[in-house]
């Protein structure tokens, strides 16, 4: 493969340009009631040229690589085209080993149809079964493996394989044409039996439905706010994270000028790291999709601006080093700039200390998911708590929270010790390249004047 | 693109169908897609990408035994290997509610779907018209970020069941828009507009692309504020079926059947206001959501949902409706092809004109990350202005917009008399919003 390849780009004239091919393979399981509704599997095949002539950039997706040699030509003709200026892009090390080969503890190639549909049926008997007042359920699991082959005219080559699994499990509980819902999700890129002994979360996924029920709708209004790690490293990702992410600011001098490395952007306790070479999660990998190498990026460090997330082409025409965030979530798609594995790193205080900062708030927990316009944002959690005295009270529906970035990240005013990363099914999504395997993290943080949707 | 690209599939299929056959598989059906795209795109307002796709892929669901199993890929010659894996599902896999695809109906409606106009859209004229756009918008201001983009596109699809139902279709269109960040310290202001079609006709419209944003570069530049409360906002047609999505998922049979929707006791029952009236069609030439028939070879009908704030159907696919001992409605996914409200009788000026403290809705963020299910929605107004006796006086940041939707549709709405050619929906106002901003 990496012969040809690599000879496909031989007499490309282009100043830059690279071929991705992958080939995948996986399988999924649905449950919806007391039925199972779907088994499904799928193999597939395909590539893109990316070709880069004096600035401009040109794609060309193929199935087959019997076509490569003109998607090449094509791509590199079109970028001629359309390129009018020179090209910038950074010099980034090229990795040392060039096959990167998965190690999966309990590999889910090798495990039956049987016992997958085993174990989902058994999760779903306890989702419908463990609770009066479960109405229906919903399971999902998928696997997929990954091999991504990578070439470009810098004579740089990797294969990476890329697996992952998740599960998802969810309650909908109903009274009259009242129906509420919850879930919990996972994932894994090492090993199939992390979808194993969730029997106790699936009967406490029943019992949230039901409780959710009768619980209030969250009330409106500016609120003091403790994020759980799960809905604070939504945060994380959502309000800050997507605003690190260089394609957003190296044409556009306002936003270099307002996301300026040195600015103050909260408290000096605060940090947010972004790291794809951190352990073996499903946002871990060895090099991105241009063949740079992951690395470790401050973006936040002390309460100041330290980082920038980047491709090739924003880390040349900002003046940095790349980050190895350039990623595609397949290799149908061009990379662009995106997170990894993303958190609040850990703070001085006891999750105790933060509760007893409150005398009335939200405890939210938990993410049911988030959207973001650069310095707005919007999240919503799962379920959550009113906070009376320091205490935890009554389950609360409904809770969404919105804000601007910066004022928000200066709202933090307390950060815990209890750091915690979370590999859920789900995925980020950015212009239409969804969903991007990433994890985000935090320990418990406390945030001042949030404005909560509801009732007023 | 050639014309019956899908061709040298045909007969790879139909041996898939008779590999199936032979190996028990009491029902299967299989859908071949070839598709291919060129697009160009504007970043920082000047040409920055010209991009083209073309891909095929297939899927083919089997029923052996009671049993359905799937399978999908994009090797042609790996079709008789997936078909294998396809039934080798069927031994774990899921339930199926019926054993055999019906034999094809003797009529069925054929929408168009094709129009040999989008081949007078060169890539010359779409780069001019980014062009023009961009230029309009640096005209408008300096220091805007701008971005703009084209795309054409062109497709054929094969769908053949072992009940003797060959469906083909060749599809195309074309798209252009273009939008604007604009940064003043921390403030951004996002715009954009866009417009799709497949015959090359009035739609394409740079002038309404150039209006959309020039209204919100006029009334996004001084802000405004309102105090918490539940108010009427004012609804675009781009945003109205997002409102009606807790009917569209309320209605789903399936959903229905499983007990998860709150509509599921309500057919034949005023369940909203008596002026909403929502047409299901799916019959309409050029349109992209037209088909004459769903997946399982059942012909399509136009019909109301609800008619006069009574809810009329509930929807089923092939698989569904045996499940639920129905009759099936011609909707894959048990999901309606279009949710077109019936227009009112008041244009939608003066609709705007009629709200005397209010919010005209632009852009939402987050739609759909509550219990929409439910009705429930809770997001951030992404992008809305403060209306004041019948004028737009200024932006409101920092707020949410939240309430259900299921209730609100009872109440007091009004729907517009003018109707949006690009969605073929009215503007609308619905009462009682509940709006909660950080600025109040």
């Amino acid at each position: 493969m990496k012969e040809r390849l690599l000879d496909a780009l031989k007499n490309c004239d282009a100043d830059y340009a690279e071929v991705r091919f992958e080939e995948s393979d996986g399988s999924g399981f649905s449950y919806r009631g007391k039925e199972l509704e779907q088994a499904s599997t799928g193999c597939s095949c395909g590539g893109l040229v990316r070709a880069c002539k004096n600035g401009g950039w040109s794609t060309s997706s193929f199935d087959s690589l019997d076509d490569l040699p003109e998607k090449v030509h094509q791509a590199c003709r079109n970028a001629a085209l359309v390129g009018h200026e020179k090209t910038c892009l950074a010099e980034a090390e090229l990795p040392d080993d060039q096959v990167f080969t998965a190690t999966l503890k309990r590999d889910f190639r090798g495990v039956s149809m049987e016992e997958k549909v085993k174990q989902l049926t058994a999760y779903n008997d306890i989702l419908l079964h463990s609770t009066e007042g479960v109405e229906s359920s919903a399971i999902r699991y998928t696997d997929t493996f990954r091999k991504v082959y990578f070439a470009s005219t810098r004579g740089s080559y990797f294969m990476e394989e890329r697996p992952r699994v998740t599960l998802f499990l969810q309650a909908f509980a109903k009274d009259g044409s009242r129906i509420q819902q919850a879930f919990e999700s996972l994932s894994s890129a090492t090993d199939y039996d992390v979808v194993l002994n969730h029997e106790q979360m699936a009967a406490d996924v029943a019992r949230r439905a039901v409780d959710l029920l009768n619980a209030p709708k969250c009330p409106g209004g500016r609120q003091t706010v403790i994020l759980d790690p799960a809905f604070a490293g939504v945060f994380a990702h959502e309000a800050f994270g997507h605003l690190s992410e260089a394609d957003f600011l190296y044409e556009n001098p306002k936003m270099r000028d307002l996301m300026k490395i040195g600015r103050q952007m909260g408290a000096p306790e605060l940090n947010i790291i972004d790291d794809g070479s951190l352990g073996s999660l499903i946002g871990t990998h060895a090099v991105d999709d241009e063949g740079t190498p992951t690395r470790r990026t401050e973006l936040i460090r002390d309460g100041v601006l330290a980082g920038h997330l980047h491709s090739l082409e924003t880390a040349g025409k900002m003046g940095e080093a790349p980050t190895g965030n350039a990623r595609a979530i397949s290799a149908g798609y061009p990379p662009i700039v995106r997170m990894t594995n993303t958190y609040i790193d850990a703070g001085p205080l006891s999750k105790e200390d933060l509760f007893a900062g409150v005398d009335d708030g939200i405890y939210a927990v938990s993410a049911f998911g988030g959207q973001t316009m650069m310095e707005m944002f919007t999240f919503s959690a799962a379920y959550g708590y009113r906070i009376r005295n320091g205490q935890i009270c009554e389950l609360l529906r409904d809770i969404v929270v919105t804000g601007n970035v910066f004022e928000t990240l200066y709202s933090i005013d307390g950060i815990a010790n209890d750091l915690c990363i979370h590999e859920t099914a789900g995925g980020c999504g950015k212009n239409g390249q969804f969903p991007l395997p990433v994890t985000h993290g935090s320990p418990h943080i406390r945030i001042r004047n949030v404005v909560v949707g509801g009732e007023a | 693109m050639q014309a019956n690209a899908l061709e040298h599939l045909r007969g790879p299929m139909e041996r898939a169908l008779e590999l199936g056959k032979a190996n028990g598989a009491s029902a299967m059906r299989i859908t071949a897609h070839q598709g291919e795209s060129q697009s160009i795109g504007f970043q920082a307002g000047r040409l920055k990408n010209a991009d083209g796709s073309d891909g095929m892929g297939y899927s083919i669901h089997v029923v052996k035994d009671g049993r359905s199993g799937a399978a999908s890929g994009n090797m042609p010659d790996m079709l008789e290997n997936m078909v294998e894996r396809a039934l080798a599902l069927t031994q774990f896999g899921a339930v199926s509610h019926f054993t055999e695809y019906p034999a094809p109906a003797d009529s069925y409606a054929s929408p168009k779907l094709y129009s040999p106009s989008v081949k007078n859209l060169s890539q010359e004229k779409q780069l001019a018209d980014c062009q023009e756009l961009v230029d309009f918008l640096k005209s408008k201001e300096d220091g805007l970020d701008i971005e703009a983009g084209a795309k054409v596109h062109e497709s054929q699809s094969l769908l053949m069941t072992s009940g003797g139902f060959v469906g083909e279709t060749h599809s195309g269109g074309w798209s252009i828009s273009a939008g604007f960040q604009r940064t003043a310290g921390t403030d951004m202001l996002f715009s954009g507009a866009w417009r799709s079609g497949i015959q090359l006709n009035d739609l394409y419209d740079l002038d309404y692309l150039k209006q959309e944003m020039a209204f919100d570069l006029e009334y996004g530049s001084r802000t405004a504020t309102i105090a918490d409360g539940a108010y009427p906002v004012y609804i675009p047609p781009a945003w109205l079926g997002s409102f009606l999505r807790p009917i569209s998922m309320g209605i789903s049979g399936r959903s229905v059947f499983k007990g998860t929707s709150p509509l599921g006791d309500q057919l034949g029952k005023a369940c909203f206001a008596s002026n909403l009236t929502i047409v299901d069609d799916p019959h309409t030439d050029f349109r992209g959501e037209s088909s004459g028939y769903d997946g399982a070879g059942i012909p399509t009908i136009r019909r109301n949902l609800v008619e006069n704030g009574v809810l009329q159907h509930f929807l089923y696919d092939w698989d569904t409706a045996h499940m639920a001992s129905q009759a099936p409605t011609g909707h894959d996914g048990c999901a309606p092809h279009t949710m077109l409200v019936k227009p009112g009788d008041t244009d939608s000026r003066a609709m705007l004109r009629s709200i005397d403290k209010g919010i005209y809705i632009r852009q939402l963020l987050g739609f759909g990350q509550g219990n929409l299910g439910n009705g429930d929605f809770s997001c951030n107004i992404a992008l809305g202005y403060v209306i004041e006796k019948g004028e737009v006086v200024g932006r409101l940041k920092n707020a949410m917009a939240a309430g259900n939707i299921l209730e609100l549709l009872k109440g007091d709405i009004r729907f517009s008399s003018d109707v949006d050619p690009q969605t073929r929906q009215p503007y609308a106002i619905l009462s009682g919003v509940n709006i909660v901003s950080r600025n109040a």
